[in-house]
């Protein structure tokens, strides 16, 4: 049996790749700064120390796709014949695992906060002879935390819809909506110096309505993907235009007469099956060598394509 | 326009900043008025009480406050903190007391020993703060 080609990124895309590759390197090293300066100021500020927790997990995409990056391009074997493409799916999952879970638990951790009345007590700090109260260390760090995190995210953005990266996309779109956790966290903070103890845990609360909700999008998207959805688009989440684009390719084919397609997201890449029902009877092998070469080289993203010849009848029953 | 709107908030934020912290329950401000509530756990060590009174003593005239004792067991008192009915607790605490969740700490006046205040009392603590900061040898 013909085992699955080797998967390579297409030329001009293997710079944009490890330009990617970099960028990550980058957001790990500077989330791990900020998840310790984030620490050492926390304090007993619940907004602090849910958005530090947001900080810590936001490190999981990154690191997620560093991995998966290393082992995509394994070879398909005789023990995994499809190949490890799903590998950036299964570290998608995973991470949003992770997201929503801990997103459920600050959320429940500051509603207890805010139930229970917890007035957040911060004390000050003397630098160079001058007394700063930490409150204000707090709002520097999470500055430090927002800005340059929306910058990566910009940065990340175009290169993750160039790469049609799942995980990369998240991230990207994670850490462009980061300004707004450490907004919320600086507003808690603040709230806390004017005298209004339940601004901290409210603050606190609103961050982890928006863990959950980036948890639950990526676990529903991941689940999905697992679940062999039909490729959607990533931000319009409407069917993928490549593989709109296959099909005007079929139509086109006037050996068909008939066609039924399905294709599913592994990773990065796009696997499917064609079944078709031929006008003629002869010379369907060159016609289908053909047509499965045209398909594949319509666009990098699609790996792999079967192309089977059925009657009606089993046509009715593909689909 | 969202920069525009950062841009104000931190403004006013800067603008007012000289007065943050406020406490949660005007604490600070009050013992202008009417006294700082601070207890003193009972102790057969009464040069230790002496010695924290004095401390506290030199706070109230320093920052022109009242103050106003009371003497009981460390329970009685966390109880009576807890309760809003005390505002400081002095007693030879440490940062690693067992009232630590229960209370706000200052930082210690002779590198070990804190006193307790109430939750929340943000300006009351960055007072008795600066004031442990005058007295440093």
């Amino acid at each position: 049996m013909r085992k699955y080609k080797e998967f390579e990124l297409p030329p001009d895309l293997v710079p944009t790749m490890k330009k990617v590759r970099k960028l990550e390197i980058i957001t790990i090293a500077y989330l791990l700064s900020v998840v310790v300066v984030m620490y050492l100021v926390m304090g007993s500020s619940q907004a602090m120390k849910t958005a530090w927790l947001e900080d810590a997990l936001s490190l999981l995409p990154a690191i997620a796709f560093l991995i998966a990056s290393r082992f995509y391009e394994k070879s398909a074997n005789s023990k995994f014949p499809y190949g490890y493409h799903r590998v950036f799916s299964i570290a998608f999952l995973a991470g949003s695992v992770a997201l929503f879970g801990m997103g459920m638990y600050l959320a429940v951790d500051s509603s207890i906060s805010l139930i229970k009345m917890e007035h957040p007590t911060i004390g000050s700090i003397y630098i160079f002879g001058h007394q700063i109260w930490m409150g204000w260390l707090m709002i520097a760090a999470l500055i430090y935390s927002g800005a340059p995190a929306v910058w990566l995210g910009y940065k990340k953005m175009p290169l993750a819809k160039k790469l049609h990266n799942k995980i990369l996309f998240t991230d990207a779109a994670t850490q462009k909506a980061d300004y707004m956790t450490s907004f919320a966290a600086v507003i808690g903070v603040v709230g806390l110096g004017f005298g209004l103890w339940w601004a901290d845990s409210a603050a606190a609360l609103f961050i982890s309505f928006s863990v959950i909700k980036d948890g639950f999008n990526n676990l529903k998207n991941s689940v999905s993907d697992l679940m062999d959805r039909y490729p959607m688009d990533l931000k319009s989440k409407k069917p993928n235009d490549i593989l709109t684009d296959v099909n005007q390719i079929v139509e086109n084919w006037d050996w068909v007469q008939d066609y039924h397609m399905r294709f599913r997201e592994e990773g990065q890449v796009f696997i499917g099956e064609i079944l078709i029902i031929p006008t003629e009877e002869t010379g369907i092998i060159e016609h289908i060598i053909k047509g499965r070469q045209e398909i594949l080289a319509s666009h990098w993203k699609i790996h792999e394509v079967t192309i089977t010849v059925g009657t009606y009848w089993e046509n009715e029953e593909f689909q | 326009m969202k920069r525009k709107l950062f841009f104000i908030f931190f403004t006013c934020i800067f603008l007012v900043s000289c007065d943050i912290p406020y406490d949660s329950g005007e604490t600070f401000k009050k013992s202008h008025v009417s006294p700082l509530r601070v207890g003193l756990v009972k102790s057969s060590d009464t040069s230790q009480i002496t010695f924290e009174k004095q401390l506290m003593n030199q706070f109230i005239q320093q920052k022109k406050l009242k103050v106003q004792y009371k003497e009981g067991t460390e329970s009685r008192l966390m109880h009576l903190l807890e309760s809003d009915s005390l505002d400081v607790v002095m007693g030879r605490f440490t940062k690693k007391t067992i009232w630590k969740k229960k209370a706000g700490l200052t930082a210690p006046y002779d590198k070990k020993h804190v006193w307790l205040i109430k939750k929340g009392e943000n300006r009351l603590l960055f007072e008795i703060e600066n004031y442990f900061h005058t007295i440093k040898p």
